[in-house]
């Protein structure tokens, strides 16, 4: 995301750190700043704000947020806008589906001057990549930038009808904004009049109620859309925009109704004439959230995770950079507090803790409910809670405390199985109700066949004839911090979420290593050991290790989307890599001065059976008398006899190929033959991918001359063109010596003829000549 | 020049991984393994990463028509070791990965990572702070010096980018660090309570640490190969000078 220096300035009365100094602290404490690049004298930051800090982050705001808390800089607090009151009652009525909308806001202005935006406006989009378009459409945008919460602007006079609906798309086919047809389907979601679809909910605006310079009134936008659809939609359409994106990651609906207030003001402020009329503001909002998120923090945890000593008083001051509103509680006192002031409160099963609590209940949702006001978070689910709580006997039971029974009501059944906590774990009572104990022997609760929450006599109540387990969340006395999570902090959620805050603000660098003490391990051989006891083998005898490709143009596992046609499969083995290398490098076999090319390869192949891992060896033999098949069967041999152990079925070709599958043989290696790894590195050194050009000289030398003298003479006159050089034949006769070498030649730059080579041939045979001491055989 | 020798040459993955398997052993570590071919379970969901979560989209993924997947890290094995051991247990798993994007000179769709995992009671940001510094000084000498910084991977929390200060310009900035002076190595982090829970260890009794490099990465570092595709070729002139 594009952030403006001088956009992110306006935040803050006091002077920010030049950017360079900002990009550095953004980057150790909050996010990543690829780049800063200049802009007429304004410096825009690249940065990438992590998919989790989406929801507050992706805005100039939510960076100035984050730069308030890194330079302990106050922001402003003029951003808290002023609703523009209404004018008029919109005629306009909203049908919102709440499977894609959290929320829908919407409000009607007439009479708007739709202009070329004032420079101060074409400005901030500018500076940060837009396009200016219009004062209405680059309002809506400012909006979406500044804060983070996408908006969109209709022409009211294209709307066909009254009704505002957010539905399945009307038609197969919308033009959108741009001009392009995009095909919808049932699952996508759409803006829509009586006739039309308007927008693509959450991604893109349609052509048909744009927003241009002739249009006088508008229907503002401001909605809380479902990720998943927008994600969906986005992903089918393949259609990502500013919007999708800040949809998709999740946003608080808290959002839309400040985004609403700041466009109407830039409206009044930049968009308006001396008719303009804001009508009353629409609000489609079913289940409001009613209360921050609360998350519980126990101050020691903070340093037990970090592995660094950071005291309270310095772990609050960070809370309250961060603008969260905390205070410390009696974990079971704020409980039965808590609890007690339910009582009378309906049961409905399945009540959601976020959005339904203090209105109805199930057993569940209230104990739940209750810990995590108080700072302790626990499962929703009464079974999942089964397993959360430690056991404590009966006997120890204290107010509090809760108390899990199977009442044998079968309408919401019994469970068996956890599904969050530890999924799977089986209860064989069954569990399907819990309680709080309030002492004296009473149970407080929310049953269906009360109807409500209660208290009632443990031995008396119907639900508690069968308990199955007494448990206990925390020891009486225990303390906890409760954290109001502001909205927009959708990341914070549990108390490692809150402890991550704190020691990136705190700075990791203050976090000093510490040696961990571990177990002992036995010192067993893996299939990984065994596998390199294989490979070690193999390059004792010269062979090399190539790794090739895992996707081939046929197979029987086929991949959705290939890079390429000839990539679509899975290889079945490795038949195809090492054929295709052997020839490569057989090519060039002068290159290495070797006459048989040797290979091997360990690696998965993937067959309808399944996942093998299989070692391939390959041979390609120019020698005479030692056919790649004979090397092959001596390799197999060798590793049999090395290893002791019988290599089984062998797939092959036979011919320049074998095939072993690893896997059932792996486990009968019981000795490791591992010499010869290094963490040394050799610099790599680019080759040449124009053809080599060879050339042999067979010298005799008196004895008066050596081989070093013959090989000074070859670099001396060769020059850069010469790439190796090899002594292949050596052996003296009557007082003489004769040596052989093979030349290699090779440019980087272009294929070498003869015309290049034979004048250095003949400059090293002259040189040679010159010598009485040599002669050229 | 080169010189002959009748012994043949490792990939320089192959060397490069078991450098670092060495330096773990010592530490206590076991080497475990993995299936390259996994399901969705132990690749995203059992690792924090939901479907239909932008989340997902950090990594492209190889989608099988049998309905699986080319793992996209090698942090499945994580799942599956957690799945089948009790803690404490302290382990690396080497291996191929695959990523769904188009390739050039630094990026493959086949490439290797190295994972380390350790689930123990009372793991803490400091001892990983301790495996980095030890596992990256051996690796790339003793005076290299790393950085955490914040970033998100769904399977850890904290999690971390590391840096490493740029060994060519000492940290004052050059044009391999471009000029930032650190080089980003590898992500790390204390393994999310979400993780351990899915795979049925309470993250209340237990704690971990986990972090994933690229082998062709550290390679390319250590050698200056400057073309990672330069690795799957099975070209001898490429394998032949390590």
């Amino acid at each position: 995301m594009k952030v403006s220096y001088t956009w992110l300035q306006q935040y803050f009365e006091t002077q920010l750190p030049p950017p360079k100094e900002l990009a550095d602290l953004l980057n150790i404490r909050a996010f990543e700043v690829e780049d800063i690049e200049e802009h007429n004298g304004d410096s825009i930051f690249e940065i990438k704000v992590t998919p989790d800090r989406a929801p507050d982050c992706l805005s100039h705001l939510g960076i100035a947020r984050e730069v308030s808390i890194h330079t302990d800089l106050p922001l402003k607090t003029v951003w808290e806008v002023a609703d523009v009151p209404a004018d008029f009652e919109t005629v306009y009525a909203v049908d919102a589906d709440p499977t894609i909308c959290n929320r829908y806001m919407l409000r009607e202005i007439k009479n708007v001057s739709v202009t070329e935006s004032p420079l101060e406006l074409k400005q901030k989009l500018e500076s940060i990549g837009q396009r200016s378009i219009n004062t209405i459409v680059d309002i809506t945008n400012i909006v979406m930038y500044e804060i983070g919460q996408p908006m969109h602007a209709f022409d009211a006079h294209k709307i066909d009808g009254k009704v505002i609906k957010i539905a399945p798309p009307k038609h197969t086919y919308i033009t959108t904004l741009d001009n392009r047809e995009v095909a919808l389907t049932i699952e996508d979601f759409t803006i829509q009049d009586a006739q039309d679809d308007l927008a693509i909910a959450g991604v893109k605006g349609g052509k048909k109620a744009e927003v241009n310079t002739q249009t006088t009134d508008i229907i503002l936008e401001s909605a809380n859309f479902l990720p998943v659809h927008v994600r969906k939609t986005s992903k089918r359409t393949g259609i990502q925009t500013d919007s999708s994106k800040r949809f998709e990651n999740g946003l608080t609906p808290l959002l839309a109704r400040k985004a609403l207030a700041l466009a109407s003001e830039y409206i009044q402020k930049y968009a308006s004439t001396s008719a303009t009329q804001f009508s009353n503001i629409i609000d489609v909002y079913p289940r409001p959230i009613r209360r921050p998120y609360a998350v519980g923090l126990r101050i020691d945890a903070v340093s037990q995770k970090l592995g660094v000593n950071i005291s309270e008083e310095k772990i609050l001051h960070i809370l309250d950079k961060i603008g969260i509103q905390y205070k410390q509680v009696n974990v079971k006192e704020s409980v039965l507090a808590l609890v007690h002031e339910t009582i009378g409160v309906p049961y409905k099963w399945g009540a959601s803790v976020q959005f339904d609590s203090l209105d109805v209940f199930d057993c569940s949702s209230l104990t739940s409910f209750a810990y995590a006001q108080s700072g302790v978070q626990i499962p929703r689910i009464s079974v999942d809670q089964f397993f959360f709580a430690p056991e404590i006997k009966k006997e120890e039971l204290e107010p509090g405390d809760l108390i899990f029974a199977n009442t044998g009501n079968l309408v919401h059944g019994i469970h068996a199985k956890s599904v969050q906590f530890l999924p799977g774990s089986i209860v064989e009572q069954g569990v399907d109700h819990v309680g709080i104990y309030i002492g004296d022997g009473k149970v407080l609760h929310a049953g269906s066949e009360i109807g409500a929450v209660a208290i009632e006599s443990i031995q008396e109540s119907n639900y508690f004839k069968n308990i199955v387990k007494y448990g206990q969340l925390v020891k009486t006395g225990e303390t906890r911090y409760v954290l109001e999570i502001p909205y927009e902090r959708m990341d914070i959620r549990s108390e490692i979420d809150i402890i991550e805050e704190i020691g990136r603000i705190y700075g990791y660098e203050q976090i000093t290593p510490v040696q961990p003490i571990l177990d002992p391990q036995s010192a067993q051989i893996t299939t990984y050991d065994a596998i390199n006891t294989i490979k070690s083998h193999l390059i004792d005898q010269g062979f090399d290790e190539v790794i090739t490709y895992t996707f081939l143009k046929k197979g029987d596992i086929s991949v959705v989307k290939p890079l390429a046609q000839d990539k679509a499969y899975l290889r079945t083995t490795l038949h195809k890599g090492l054929t295709d290398a052997l020839e490569l490098n057989f090519k060039n076999k002068e290159l290495y001065t070797l006459d048989v090319i040797k290979i091997f390869e360990v690696g998965h192949v993937f067959t309808d059976e399944g996942e093998k891992t299989i070692l391939g060896i390959g041979v390609k033999s120019a020698h005479k008398k030692q056919k790649s098949k004979q090397i092959l069967e001596e390799i197999l041999t060798h590793i049999e006899q090395s290893t002791g152990i019988t290599l089984g079925v062998v797939i092959a070709d036979a011919q320049e190929v074998v095939e072993i599958v690893l896997d059932p043989i792996l486990d009968s290696i019981t000795h490791t033959h591992n010499s010869l790894y290094t963490l040394s590195p050799r610099p790599y050194a680019p080759f040449s991918l124009y053809p080599f050009m060879t050339r042999d000289i067979a010298v005799w030398a008196n004895a008066s001359k050596s081989k070093a003298d013959i090989e000074k003479i070859i670099v001396d006159l060769s020059g850069e063109l010469l790439v190796r050089y090899d002594l292949f034949d050596e052996f003296s006769k009557d007082g003489r010596s004769s040596y052989g070498y093979r030349l290699v030649f090779q440019s980087f730059e272009r294929t070498l003829t003869d015309d290049e080579v034979n004048p250095i041939m003949e400059s090293i045979y002259n040189a040679l000549k010159s010598d009485p001491d040599f002669e050229i055989r | 020049m080169n010189q002959i020798s009748t012994q043949g040459h490792l990939h320089p993955n192959t060397s490069m991984i078991e450098g670092i398997v060495r330096i773990f052993k010592e530490m206590g570590f076991v080497v475990v393994d993995g299936p390259e071919m996994e399901d969705e379970w132990h690749n995203f969901d059992a690792l924090n990463v939901p479907k239909d979560h932008t989340s997902r989209d950090m990594q492209d993924t190889f989608w099988l028509r049998n309905g699986k997947l080319l793992r996209t890290h090698t942090s499945s094995v994580q799942i599956r070791h957690i799945e089948s051991h009790k803690p404490p247990f302290a382990i690396v798993a080497p291996g191929k990965v695959f990523r769904n994007e188009a390739t050039d000179r630094t990026h493959e769709a086949q490439f290797f990572q190295f994972e380390a995992l350790v689930v123990a009671k009372d793991i803490t940001v400091a001892h990983l702070r301790y495996y980095l510094e030890t596992f990256l000084k051996k690796v790339f000498g003793d005076d290299t010096v790393i950085r955490l910084r914040p970033s998100f991977f769904p399977f850890v929390e904290p999690g971390f980018e590391v840096d490493m200060q740029c060994g060519v310009c000492k940290g004052t900035g050059c044009s391999t660090c471009k000029k930032s002076g650190w080089i980003e190595i590898l992500g790390a982090g204390l393994v999310h309570p979400n993780v351990l829970n899915s795979a049925g260890v309470d993250p209340r009794e237990w704690s971990g640490l986990a972090f994933g490099v690229g082998v062709d990465r550290l390679v390319m570092m250590q050698t200056r190969l400057d073309d990672i595709r330069n690795l799957y070729t099975g070209d001898l002139r490429v394998i032949r000078q390590f």
